[in-house]
């Protein structure tokens, strides 16, 4: 890359950086700033089933269960009084880590569609294992969860009841799991990945463990999406199994592969539209499904590897700027 | 000095015997080449070496250690890189980005280094660049570093493949069928580069069904036919064995020339 398109780059990321600050000004009420905290929380768990599935080129239906595992892990260390907010956070993000390295050990032996059973079976697991371990868990729903409170620093007071500020921190977790996703694929890591995900015959004829850096990708997505957990339960005070499901675990993948697996910019447009599209459409709520269904059809039809993929294909001149 | 040896090595599928008690070995610096007829184990044999399959009885030594059954990138990462019959390479990269990527086990940066871009993995990196523009100099790709790999002609494809498996910094290389497909001209360009490979220091195991090739290029042959050697020597001895002309050239029809 030249000098010039490095310089394009940063005020392209400098605009973007620009544009979440000054966004939660522009929403016209509360209801936006929610959807727009959503947003986030998803991109962060998005670009980590990326890693996983579009780099790397493993199946995963099992992310909504690790999102699960850290909003979970996080809420119940506050809700029992074990640790405040912000290291029941940390910790909710490493145990799911943990947790993806160790089951990654175990069901990454399997490939294609029997990967992907594996993974469904253990999403449905864990949707059941936290409706039904009660004394653990709280069954259906599991409220109290205070969130990061007030901080405080000197004679700073952060307030993260008010959605702006939550929308910050949310946002500023996004730039930072975006960065980090960028820096690893344009790694000797991320090359790895990729070799994987093309050749993996050839990969290892090159010297790349394969196995081992499967568990590396799978555990770094696992690990976001325990991040986003935690910002979730804090942000929502209150979590249900659902937030575990096999539908949530789908719900990622669509979001993936419509926005561009395999693209950087493509997990976060995907999440973006797979928010904003049932609010913009403007039919009854009979038919919403059934369009959104229809739209999503068309963009896989026409668009297979999604939306940035096809953006990229549009003009060579674009491959520098659609990461 | 023997580099790689073979010891009685076998291999069988089902009821078939791919590689009966073949042994044979490379010494260094020499350009080993394996000629057979379709199907007498050519291709198995570079599996077995490579890793990919497990050999049922038998010892391979790769400088006095034994590898026998070692996983492939584990042998890899020993020194003994391979290109594959089918052209093998990663489609959606550039060739400069394949090259690197054949760099990985050269290279120590882990998810800190990648995350952080610290100085040892910027200084890394630019030592991947400058390498790799060096290979694909080598390798006559200079002029297509940033076209992907897919939209290249089919021997450029097949070049960028010995250029992935010799980023590896190998001390064994095995190519099988470097020139398949190739014109006349490709295939001298192709000869020259297994040529200063092995000036470079690289011992190669050919398998080239070219034979005006490959008795140009080879120092040594082995043949072999349904699994096992039937000889082995210097390229005339080969030339003019009986038994060779018989199973690989055909009985009547001798034509190295």
């Amino acid at each position: 890359m030249t000098d010039k398109t490095n310089s394009h780059a940063l005020y392209l990321w400098l605009s973007l950086i620009g544009l979440i600050i000054l966004l939660p000004w522009f929403l016209p009420g509360r209801y936006y700033l929610f959807l727009a905290t959503m947003v986030g929380i998803y991109a962060i768990m998005v670009a980590g089933l990326n890693l996983i599935v579009g780099f790397t080129g493993l199946i995963s239906i099992a992310h909504g269960a690790f999102f699960g595992i850290g909003a979970y892990t996080c809420a119940i260390l506050q809700v029992r009084g074990i640790l405040p907010y912000w290291p029941a956070l940390a910790a909710g993000t490493l145990f799911t880590a943990l947790i993806g390295a160790l089951v990654g050990k175990a069901i990454l032996r399997a490939k294609g569609p029997y990967l992907a059973i594996g993974t469904m079976a253990l999403s449905i697991l864990t949707a059941l294992v936290l409706m039904n371990w009660q004394s653990l868990t709280g069954g259906a729903s599991l409220g109290g969860i205070d969130g990061p409170g007030v901080l405080k620093i000197g004679s700073w007071h952060i307030d993260f009841y008010s959605g702006k500020t939550y929308y910050y921190l949310v946002y500023l977790f996004v730039v930072l799991s975006m960065t980090g996703v960028y820096r690893l694929i344009h790694s000797r890591i991320g090359r790895a990945f990729i070799a994987i995900r093309g050749q993996e015959e050839l990969a290892e004829a090159i010297g790349v463990n394969a196995m081992r850096f499967k568990i590396l990708s799978f555990t770094i997505g696992c690990l976001l999406a325990g991040l986003a957990g935690g910002l979730y339960a804090g942000f929502m005070g209150a979590i249900d199994p659902d937030i575990a499901s096999v539908g949530m675990s789908f719900n990622l993948l669509v979001m993936t592969i419509v926005g561009g697996a395999g693209t950087l910019s493509g997990a976060f447009v995907g999440t973006v539209l797979l928010w904003l599209l049932p609010e913009a459409l403007q039919a009854s709520e009979e038919y919403k499904p059934l369009l959104f269904g229809i739209i999503l059809l068309v963009i896989i039809i026409f668009m297979p590897k999604g939306i940035m993929g096809r953006v990229k294909e549009l003009h060579p001149a674009l491959n520098k700027w659609v990461k | 000095m023997e580099l790689l040896k073979i010891v009685e090595l076998t291999k069988c599928f089902g009821g078939v015997r791919a590689t009966a008690q073949l042994s044979f070995h490379v010494a260094d610096q020499e350009i080993l080449g394996i000629i057979g007829p379709n199907g007498s184990g050519k291709t198995t044999l570079f599996n077995l070496i490579t890793g990919i399959h497990k050999p049922d009885e038998g010892l391979i030594l790769f400088s006095g250690e034994n590898i026998t059954g070692r996983k492939p990138y584990d042998v890899a990462q020993r020194g003994i890189a391979r290109t594959f019959q089918v052209t093998n390479i990663f489609s959606g990269q550039s060739s400069l980005d394949n090259i690197i990527m054949g760099r990985h086990c050269r290279t120590r940066a882990g998810v800190w280094g990648a995350l952080s871009r610290n100085k040892r993995t910027r200084a890394e990196e630019k030592e991947n660049r400058e390498k790799a523009y060096e290979m694909l100099s080598f390798l006559s790709l200079s002029d297509v570093w940033d076209r992907p790999a897919e939209l290249l002609s089919s021997a450029e494809q097949r070049r960028l493949m010995i250029g992935i498996s010799l980023a590896t910094s190998p001390r064994l290389l095995l190519l099988d069928e470097p020139t398949a497909g190739m014109s006349a001209e490709e295939t001298a360009m192709a000869v020259a580069i297994i040529a200063r490979i092995k000036e470079n220091g690289t011992a190669v195991l050919l398998i080239e069904h070219n034979m005006k090739v490959a008795m140009n290029i080879c120092d040594r042959f082995i043949a072999i036919e349904g699994g096992s050697k039937l000889a082995e020597g210097s390229p005339e001895s080969i030339a003019a064995n009986q038994r060779v002309i018989e199973a690989y050239l055909g009985k009547d029809q001798i034509c190295l020339n």
